[in-house]
């Protein structure tokens, strides 16, 4: 992986505007990653390191986006009526127009509180899957209820109960990537592959790692799957 | 502390400044008759529930109070032993006032402060609720824990991120999907191979 030749070609990229804003930036990279992938993951999160008082590094949300559920599955996730509550002053607070999104309709799956919840947690170094994977500065994926329940990790076994059967973190320059599915996912290395591309900031351009094609992202993985097969 | 009303003082109130050492068995029995048979009038679970809740509860599981610190040799009646340290509490601070209970053709009075007036008051107007499922006060503390992110540190990313989940969450409830999921491979798809 280390000898990939990545040639930065000013071709047809949709970030190569130095004035984009980099938090719509992260934004872009979690909706490609998601939409790019040929299995169904629900969600896509990115933790990112920050230091609090006593300059300790911890992990804090970065950003995030909820794909949604693959129709074809039902998920009893029941009545809450109190999340709805919830939600929608969660909506009033953060100041909504009203006539913007209108209420919260319909019930809110257990997938969405749990992404909703995701947003007011934060991880020490070590503390949980995002933490692990920092502080490890390894892979840790999850897949199977079995793998989520007895991982040693509340976050894991939130995800299994709130419907997860896979959970990844791969750790990044200055954060950690998590991606959940309510799909079983094996490991998968191209995507991982991806990730790192994407979302490590010494990869590409060496500078600010915010200009990038995609065009080129999809070339490069492809070009790792012929070598792969022509060694076979 | 005579009332015109009549009123059953089978709590003991009425001995709370100066209490005995240590009553004969014989006094004990008699009380105990008394309060027994009031007591066996009420509906038992409104008495504990009552009890429970109002200052007499003053350890904060709220069961039925049992011996206080003090070294007072008091019966192991929990009724009785209760009454000593009502009005001794230091730490509440609070006015405490009588409240009069009429149940049922009995009457009671505690001395309660206003809180746990209104929590008397508040329970006598819902029937005793079956305890809410669990994952109610996990969510009211959930609620929390997102309003006070989004009030503290770093609320932009916090704020921006579910406006973002709520707007799709809308398209989405709006949107048919006669295929399947047309939005994946729609914005970047096209992109990849050019």
């Amino acid at each position: 992986m280390e000898d990939l030749i990545v040639s930065s070609s000013s071709s047809s990229s949709m970030l190569s505007s130095s004035q984009e804003n980099p938090a719509t930036t992260l934004q872009q990279k979690l909706q490609y990653i998601l939409q790019t992938q040929p299995q169904n993951w629900t969600y896509a999160i990115f933790w990112q390191t920050s230091k609090d008082d006593n300059g300790r590094i911890f992990l804090v949300w970065g950003d995030g986006h909820f794909q949604g559920i693959t129709k074809h599955k039902v998920h009893k996730s029941g009545s809450h009526p109190q999340r709805k509550k919830v939600m929608r002053g969660i909506q009033a607070l953060i100041g909504e127009n009203p006539d913007g999104y209108g209420p919260v309709d319909g019930d809110v799956t257990d997938m969405e509180w749990y992404y909703v919840m995701s947003l007011a947690q934060s991880f020490s170094l070590g503390d949980g899957v995002p933490g692990k994977a920092f502080s490890s500065g390894s892979l840790v994926w999850l897949s199977g209820e079995n793998q989520l329940r007895f991982y040693n990790c509340e976050r894991a076994k939130e995800a299994q109960t709130h419907g997860m059967q896979t959970m990844v973190c791969i750790p990044t320059t200055n954060g950690v990537l998590e991606l959940g599915s309510d799909d079983m996912i094996t490991e998968n290395w191209n995507l991982v592959q991806q990730v790192k591309l994407i979302f490590d900031s010494s990869g590409i351009n060496g500078s600010s790692g915010q200009i990038i094609s995609f065009s080129d992202i999809g070339v490069v993985t492809g070009f790792q799957e012929e070598e792969a097969k022509a060694k076979k | 502390m005579s009332r015109s009303a009549m009123e059953l003082d089978f709590f003991g109130m009425e001995k709370k400044l100066s209490p005995p050492p240590k009553p004969s068995s014989f006094e004990r029995r008699r009380s105990f008759r008394d309060i027994q048979g009031v007591v066996s009038k009420i509906n038992p679970e409104v008495l504990k529930t009552v009890i429970a809740n109002g200052s007499f509860g003053l350890n904060k599981s709220g069961s039925v109070p049992c011996t206080p610190k003090e070294d007072t040799a008091f019966p192991s009646l929990p009724l009785h032993d209760s009454t000593v340290r009502q009005n001794c509490d230091p730490k509440k601070g609070t006015e405490t006032a009588p409240m009069t209970i009429f149940y049922n053709g009995m009457v009671a009075v505690f001395d309660v402060s206003p809180d746990k007036a209104q929590d008397i008051l508040l329970l006598a107007e819902e029937e005793v609720k079956k305890p809410a499922e669990s994952s109610d006060s996990k969510v009211t503390s959930d609620q929390k824990n997102i309003l006070g992110t989004l009030n503290g540190d770093f609320p932009i990313a916090r704020r921006q991120s579910l406006q973002r989940f709520l707007e799709k969450r809308k398209e989405r409830s709006n949107m048919v999907e006669p295929y399947g999921c047309p939005n994946k491979h729609f914005n970047f798809g096209h992109m990849i191979f050019s």
